[in-house]
Parts: structure tokens; sequence; C-alpha cells
């Protein structure tokens, strides 16, 4: 029987272990966790900052649809996605999603999934700060 | 009736606010409050990247919007 998953947007830094061990259960075999990192490129350019904006209490509740269905699909214990805003350095981490299953198989899927539909529907903006400016990510159609 | 329009990250940027509370007539529809609330700032390429939601929730461009909603214009989402 599956826990409930974690979601959580915060403001403050977090780790990619503290993240896993809320999905700690004498049932896993296997955690699989995807981090997401401040990068300092985009497009050829040098990014100095990066600044995530979200509409919180949507964001929530899209994070929430997307783990339940995720915990419903996959053979797995728990789920836990959490998204930090703010601005941010090169290097920092952004978003870390953990799954917890009896097996790797599952525990991937899951990661996998929820990294993918955070992305794809999730009110969450990122702004990339530049040596000459800053712009928002995402304006390109059908990107 | 009374709703509220909030802004995120390209629109907040170009609207110089993060919300507003206005009062319009009834039996619009979320895209007639966009034209409404964006007025000479439109952006046809930004507008036709943009999703809407009416308290907390995705809606289609042509739903209607009642006394006391909250509606957002969605820009790219660019989260992860």
């Amino acid at each position: 029987m599956a826990s409930p998953p974690y979601i959580a947007i915060r403001t403050g830094p977090f780790t990619t272990a503290e993240i896993e061990s809320l999905v700690a259960d004498p049932a896993n075999g296997a955690i699989c966790s995807f981090s997401g990192v401040v990068r300092n490129h985009s497009e050829g350019r040098e990014v100095i900052a990066l600044e995530y904006e979200a509409y919180v209490p949507m964001a929530e509740k899209l994070m929430q649809e997307i783990a339940d269905t995720i915990t419903r699909e996959f053979p797995i214990n728990r789920l836990a996605m959490v998204h930090r805003i703010g601005r941010m350095s090169v290097g920092e981490l952004v978003v870390v999603v953990s799954a917890g299953a009896a097996h790797r198989d599952a525990a991937f899927n899951a990661a996998r999934a929820g990294i993918d539909r955070l992305k794809k529907s999730v009110p969450i903006w990122k702004k990339e700060f530049f040596a000459d400016g800053a712009e928002w990510v995402g304006m390109t159609p059908g990107a | 009736m009374a709703i509220t329009v909030k802004f995120f990250a390209n629109y907040r940027d170009l609207m110089g606010q993060s919300e507003i509370a206005i009062d319009t007539a009834p039996e619009l529809s979320v895209a007639d409050i966009y034209t409404q609330v964006l007025g000479s700032k439109a952006r046809p390429e930004l507008r036709r990247v943009t999703m809407f939601a009416v308290n907390e929730q995705y809606v289609p461009a042509d739903t209607l919007v009642h006394d006391g909603d909250r509606v957002a214009f969605i820009p790219p989402v660019s989260g992860g």
C-alpha cells in the first residue's frame, strides 16, 4: 500500500538526500531521484543566475494531482516532488523528484514521469539572467 | 461583477504589478477579460502561447467568469 505523496514549493534550499529520506520505506528495494540544478549556459549564452516564480496555490494543486496519478499508475511506495522558487546561482538545486519502490523499473519510471509532467503543466516560470540582460524562458511557440 | 486578475512572469513585467481587482460586465469570457485588461499592451505572439486559469484550474479561453473569480494568464511554463 503506497503512502500519500509529498509535494512542496519551497523558498529556501534543500538537498536531494533530504527529499530522498521522505520516501524511505522498509518495503523499498530502490530509490530513484531526479535532481535539477542551475546550469551556467543557455543556448550559447552564459547564465549568471536564475529566478523561479510560481503561481503557488495552483502549482501545488497540480503537483498534488500529478503525484497522486503517478502513485496510482506505478507500483511505488512513495513519491516526493519539491520545487524551489526565488533567485538561485549556478549549481544550486532547483527541483527534486524521488520515488521509492520495491523494484528499480517502477522507481525510474515514476521519477521520470514526475519531472516530465511537472515541466509540462505546472505554473512555474524561469527567468534567466545574462551579463547583458534577463528574459523569461519558454516564449518559443510550441516549446 | 468583481474579479481578480493575476499576472505572472512575462505578464507581471508587462503590467508592472502582480494582480488587479476589476469590475466587469457579466457574461464575459476569460479571453474577453484578457483583451480588456491588456488593452494596448497586448502582444499577439504572447497571446498565442498563453493559457488561462480560473480559480487555480486551467480552462478554455471561452470560459465565462463569475463574480469573485480569480483569473490568471499563464505564459508558457518553464519549471524544472
